[in-house]
């Protein structure tokens, strides 16, 4: 039989009939079946009845019960719940896409970049939800044994699961970016929010070979660049000045080499993204571009700069939600700068609290971890840095020091010693 | 009947009247009576000489010959000021202290103790705030030690 020339008549009668046993409701649930499904109204009463009664006694109703209350009679040998299930599932995919995408026609007319910034968001929200992830804990036991024991390997072979932020105090304790979870740098302006979430990313793709997308609301990606090339190149080896990049006064046999040996990588996973004349970008093109470039560390230099119908909280916290969801779905962590508040600029070497961020808790509620940043005074090439926030395990609320010299791309955290007889510090 | 100008206003007029001084800005001794009067103010608000000092040094060290000492020291930019130092509850003299040493290590320390000072009050950590004013005080010592040696 071929699947797809069924009628959705059929294609809907044999899902509903599948549906016999609490672990078959289960999986056509978690498949994302919803009353949007059915195509015939027969077939939508049906699985509303199914639903209603397998939530209240735990089990779906037998055929005679839903011929009864509803008068469509299933299929007695229909057992093959999965077939089906996914044709219907492909089906109601194409008909909520074409439906989107007509009900767009007319805006497209009249401003089409506000109907395509919509058409990405709905679009992406129906792969989303077709896409959404549930397990049966305990009867995928044996499926986690396996994911346990590929971890273990990884772990006796040294390997580090999941990608390494580069900071020792957060690396030590396993407190690495996972993928799934979003980040939140926040700290006041100019404080080098931008080069910490630069740094992070050149980490990740040099020590740990991640695919970088590197979205520049703000800054052009020569000037992006530029920092990359100092920082990326102390990880290779080469000592490179940003100032004298700019001004055009560096080494050039020394760049030449570095630049060689960039493109003997033959990597082409670092895509640095602009945001051409708008200086902001919507969520829909964030996830659009997520989307074709698959990174495994997506950057967004300003999550304040994230533009959509009206800056409020409540749009930061949709978009921050939405973003989240992508991380888990496109397997990625999504790293994000984020400015604080007027209040927390007050004291520029105090890393801000949680609520102090932009838009107060509206990004940061949706991060599994807030690295706060602050200046330390007297030192400009240092920074004052605590992980306020840290959905996986304890915050890191005493201050640890940075050394953060931009111009020759060296950051690193500074270790601190103490003589407890004298009480003077320092820092090397 | 004026207020007659008690010690403590006299003297912290006298150290912020040099500091402006001593920033190279032109300062003419008809400041200093509205000098005196601001001292006087922010003591009655705060009742922290320690704090008072602090702020109108910054003040004066940040404005320099482009303060005008009888209009730009309203209540609110000295709290702007006392708020952008961020100095913990009881901490002030350290704070003054600090920030009057010469010696690079010292201040760093201090600066150091300062913060985690601040943190500890802020996560409700006694033991935290006990411990940092131990090491200021250590370095206290220690640096009036040195000053002695030298």
């Amino acid at each position: 039989m071929i699947v797809s020339s069924l009628s959705p008549e059929e294609v809907e009668l044999r899902v509903l009939s599948a549906i016999r046993t609490p672990a078959s409701m289960r999986r056509a649930l978690e498949a994302g079946l919803n009353d949007e499904s059915w195509q015939v109204d027969a077939h939508a009463e049906a699985w509303s009845y199914i639903v209603r009664r397998y939530r209240e006694s735990g089990a779906p109703p037998t055929r005679s019960d839903v011929l009864a209350a509803t008068g469509v009679e299933l299929i007695e040998d229909a057992s093959d719940d999965s077939t089906f299930l996914d044709e219907l599932i492909r089906r109601t995919i194409e008909r909520q896409a074409v439906r989107r995408i007509l009900e767009a026609d007319d805006l497209l007319r009249t401003d089409p970049r506000r109907a395509v910034e919509r058409l990405i968001g709905d679009l992406s929200e129906i792969a989303r939800s077709a896409s959404a992830h549930s397990r049966v804990y305990d009867a995928g036991a044996m499926d986690r044994l396996e994911l346990i024991e590929s971890r273990a390997d990884r772990a006796a072979r040294g390997e580090v699961i999941g990608i390494r932020t580069g900071l020792p105090t957060l690396d030590s304790r396993g407190y690495v970016f996972r993928r799934g979870e979003m980040v939140c740098i926040q700290g006041p302006m100019n404080v080098g929010k931008s080069t910490l979430l630069l740094w992070f990313c050149a980490h990740a793709y040099y020590h740990d070979r991640c695919r970088i997308l590197f979205l520049t609301p703000e800054s052009t990606i020569e000037d992006v660049e530029d920092r990359l090339d100092v920082i990326l190149g102390r990880f290779m080896g080469y000592s490179f000045s940003n100032s004298a990049l700019r001004r055009g006064l560096v080494d050039l046999d020394e760049y030449r080499r570095f630049a060689e040996e960039l493109s003997g990588l033959n990597r082409s996973d670092w895509i640095t993204r602009d945001s051409g004349d708008a200086g902001v970008f919507t969520v829909g093109e964030i996830i659009s571009l997520a989307r074709e470039h698959r990174p495994d560390v997506l950057a967004i230099d300003g999550v304040h700069l994230i533009s959509g119908e009206g800056r409020t909280w409540e749009r930061m916290k949709e978009a921050a939600e939405i973003l989240k969801g992508h991380a888990q779905h496109l397997d990625m962590v999504v790293i994000g700068g984020n400015q604080v508040q007027r209040d927390a600029v007050m004291a520029p070497d105090d890393p801000a609290a949680l609520g102090q961020g932009a838009y107060g808790l509206a990004f940061a509620e949706a991060c599994n971890k807030v690295i706060s940043l602050a200046e330390k005074r007297g030192d400009p090439l240092q920074r004052v840095w605590k992980l306020v926030k840290n959905r996986d395990g304890e915050r890191i609320e005493s201050r640890h020091y940075l050394r953060f010299d931009v111009d020759k791309g060296i950051i690193g955290e500074l270790n601190v010693s103490v003589d407890d007889a004298t009480g003077l510090v320092t820092f090397d | 009947m004026a207020a007659r100008r008690t010690k403590p206003e006299q003297e912290i007029a006298e150290r912020i009247y040099e500091e402006m001084r001593a920033s190279g800005a032109i300062v003419p001794r008809s400041v200093y009576p509205a000098l005196v009067r601001r001292v006087r103010d922010w003591l009655r608000d705060s009742g922290d000489p320690a704090m008072v000092e602090m702020v109108l040094s910054r003040i004066a060290r940040e404005l320099g010959a482009g303060w005008n000492v009888s209009e730009a020291t309203d209540p609110v930019a000295f709290d702007v000021v006392r708020r952008r130092l961020a100095v913990p509850d009881g901490a002030w003299g350290y704070a003054l202290w600090a920030s009057r040493r010469s010696r690079r290590d010292v201040r760093e320390s201090a600066e150091h103790w300062l913060g985690v000072w601040r943190d500890a009050q802020e996560a409700g950590d006694e033991e935290g705030v006990r411990r940092a004013r131990l090491m200021l005080d250590r370095l206290m010592d220690y640096d009036s030690a040195e000053e002695i040696e030298i």
